[in-house]
């Protein structure tokens, strides 16, 4: 193979992003730009970091770990190892920087990338907090707030940088990122921020009333926000009227209906495309970037559902419904995640009367008791004493958390939702009214 | 790249020789006790735990888990030359099982600290006793939450 060929001779297509290492000397084996003995020396180098993690787990203390959790650290260790080598401008640089450099100095930068990005995504999170679109519907804060916090909380990047932990309910318009990690939190995060930033430019009550339109319980509905506001806009600007009021009108859909529904998928993507441009002076480059990236998926659905005549489905009138006084709920300041991490050990040796008693003691945020939900082992018996015990307020923020047992997947959510229902329906008729109005008013 | 562990941790028959050679390296201090390992003995050693690994669902880094029993039980009054490699077989077994049995939470040198001295105690030299009463009583003591200190090695503890 001449110098020519041998330059550029991996197919950057062929590379799987989340099991980089793996894919990049699996294909230079293939054509020939590894050798079987560079990559035993490889694989022993592989061996050699992966004795020392499995001895930094356990302090030293076990010269054996199990199969499985030595599985998870050896992927933790291509995770690592992979960063430094993604981040070369080609993978034959890649594959070069593998050969010539140690396991050892790409464990170390990949490692020193993980802390960089996390603390980026720290400070993603906390920007996205502080300007986050006002609704209802509670996966938005929760997944953002909630379930992020939850990934920092769990997240230990020196052994298991490849582990998720959190589900992220809320579902971007463009899809969670099949990313794993870290480099999910980071691609999920600028999802939501473009999302966010895009939605931040119309009134949340017309959002609301819009969204109102599509389903009364989407504050209940982990349904993505974005879609349906964006294609409202831009159906307004098709029809060259303000986009920014979401105010669609029966005559508008069937006009938009009889504009777009002849065209080729193509064309009603050019269509939406031209529309987008209208809206660019006034949103942030990268969240109108980011609803370039959706045009496709947005044309996709507008042209399936103008075949079906669900216009409604995608160009919807907003609900003439009011937004009603509402509570608002606060989520609550979480403990730090040392002192967290240690109250999850203190109550994994407990059980019964014991974990409940110590829970209602030490925990203080509804934050913190819903990750314990989902973080530690839990009988039946031990949430419907607990929720015996709740205080009023708490008993409100709960039922408001938990509304549907459809959308629980945890049994320990479940027995949750049976309790506080248990608890609500043994109330007395003029409590449980009051009780229902109060709930009925609760925003996050 | 196959990331497949038994790849990577591979016990090749080289690895294992060496290792035998380790064991009869100790006959130097276990001889004071009256016991040595013959050359087969010590490779039947290396290769047990091998298959005690596997069985067990566990990966060993470095080695020295029976260079550790070896030291710890060479002294025990209950070892003759004539079980001696029998018994470590057994141990080795031992071992691995119950670092699963008590999910990790005892080191090495707690487990075999453990072992020794229910082995020589209460045990009163039987493995069987030390499988199925010693060791299963304080994997349960644990599991309830116990800590090994709290354990109580007589026989009213045991299950």
């Amino acid at each position: 193979m001449n110098e020519l060929n041998r330059a550029n001779a991996l197919h950057p297509e062929e590379l799987d992003e989340r099991k980089y290492l793996q894919s990049l000397t699996e294909q230079a084996l293939r054509r020939g730009l590894m050798t079987q003995r560079e990559f035993e020396s490889l694989e022993e180098g592989l061996a050699a970091l992966l004795a020392a993690q499995a001895d930094r787990l356990n302090g030293g203390r076990s010269s054996s770990i199990r199969v499985e959790q030595a599985q998870e650290l050896l992927s933790g260790l291509l995770f690592t190892l992979s960063l430094p080598l993604k981040a070369c401008p080609t993978p034959d640089a890649a594959l070069e920087r593998l050969r010539t450099e140690s396991l050892a100095s790409l464990e170390a930068q990949g490692l020193e990338q993980i802390r960089r990005r996390l603390s980026v995504c720290r400070l993603m999170q906390q920007r996205l907090l502080s300007a986050l679109f006002r609704t209802p519907n509670r996966f938005y804060r929760l997944t953002i707030e909630g379930g992020i916090n939850g990934f920092f909380k769990l997240y230990r990047p020196q052994f298991f940088p490849q582990e998720t932990h959190i589900t992220a309910d809320y579902p971007p318009l463009l899809g969670r990122p099949i990313l794993d990690g870290v480099e999910f939190i980071e691609g999920y995060l600028r999802e939501i921020e473009a999302e966010n930033a895009i939605l931040r430019r119309f009134d949340p009550d017309d959002v609301h009333r819009l969204l109102l339109s599509l389903s009364r319980e989407y504050a209940g509905s982990p349904i993505n926000l974005l879609e349906p506001v964006l294609l409202s806009a831009l159906g307004l600007a098709l029809l060259e009227k303000n986009p920014w009021r979401l105010n669609l009108t029966a005559d508008d859909q069937a006009h938009l209906q009889s504009l777009l529904a002849p065209l080729e998928l193509s064309a009603l993507r050019d269509q939406l495309s031209q529309a987008l441009t209208k809206l660019r002076d006034s949103l942030p480059a990268h969240a109108f970037a980011y609803a370039e990236r959706c045009l496709t998926l947005l044309a996709r659905h507008v042209h399936a559902a103008l075949r079906e005549g669900l216009t409604a489905r995608v160009f919807p009138i907003p609900s003439g419904v009011e937004s009603e006084a509402a509570l608002l709920l606060s989520y609550g300041e979480r403990m730090p995640n040392d002192e967290y991490r240690h109250l999850v050990a203190e109550l994994n040796g407990l059980t019964g009367d014991a974990r409940v008693q110590q829970t209602l003691a030490k925990v203080s945020s509804l934050a913190d008791f819903t990750d314990l939900l989902a973080d530690l082992p839990w009988r039946r018996e031990e949430i419907e004493q607990l929720v015996r015990l709740l205080p009023d307020a708490d008993f409100l923020a709960l039922m408001h958390l938990y509304p549907d047992e459809s959308l629980l997947e945890r049994p320990s959510e479940r027995w949750l939702h049976e309790a506080l229902t248990a608890r609500r329906d043994a109330l007395a008729p003029d409590a449980k009214r009051r009780f229902e109005a109060a709930l009925a008013r609760i925003h996050d | 790249m196959e990331t497949n562990l038994s790849l990577l941790i591979g016990q090749g028959a080289l690895l294992e020789r060496q290792a035998a050679r380790d064991l009869l390296a100790l006959n130097d201090e276990t001889a004071a006790h009256g016991l040595r390992l013959s050359e087969s003995q010590a490779l039947s050693l290396v290769a047990a735990r091998t298959d005690s690994l596997k069985k067990t669902g566990r990966v060993e880094f470095g080695g020295g888990v029976i260079e550790r029993l070896i030291r710890a039980f060479c002294d025990s009054p209950y070892l003759t030359q004539e079980n001696y490699a029998q018994t470590l077989g057994e141990l080795i077994d031992l071992f691995y099982e119950f670092k699963n049995e008590t999910l990790d939470l005892l080191s090495d040198a707690e487990l075999v600290s453990f072992m020794k001295q229910a082995f020589d105690g209460p045990c009163a030299g039987s493995i069987d006793l030390l499988a199925w009463q010693a060791l299963p009583a304080l994997a349960q003591h644990l599991h309830e939450g116990g800590s090994l200190k709290s354990f109580r090695l007589d026989t009213e503890a045991w299950v």
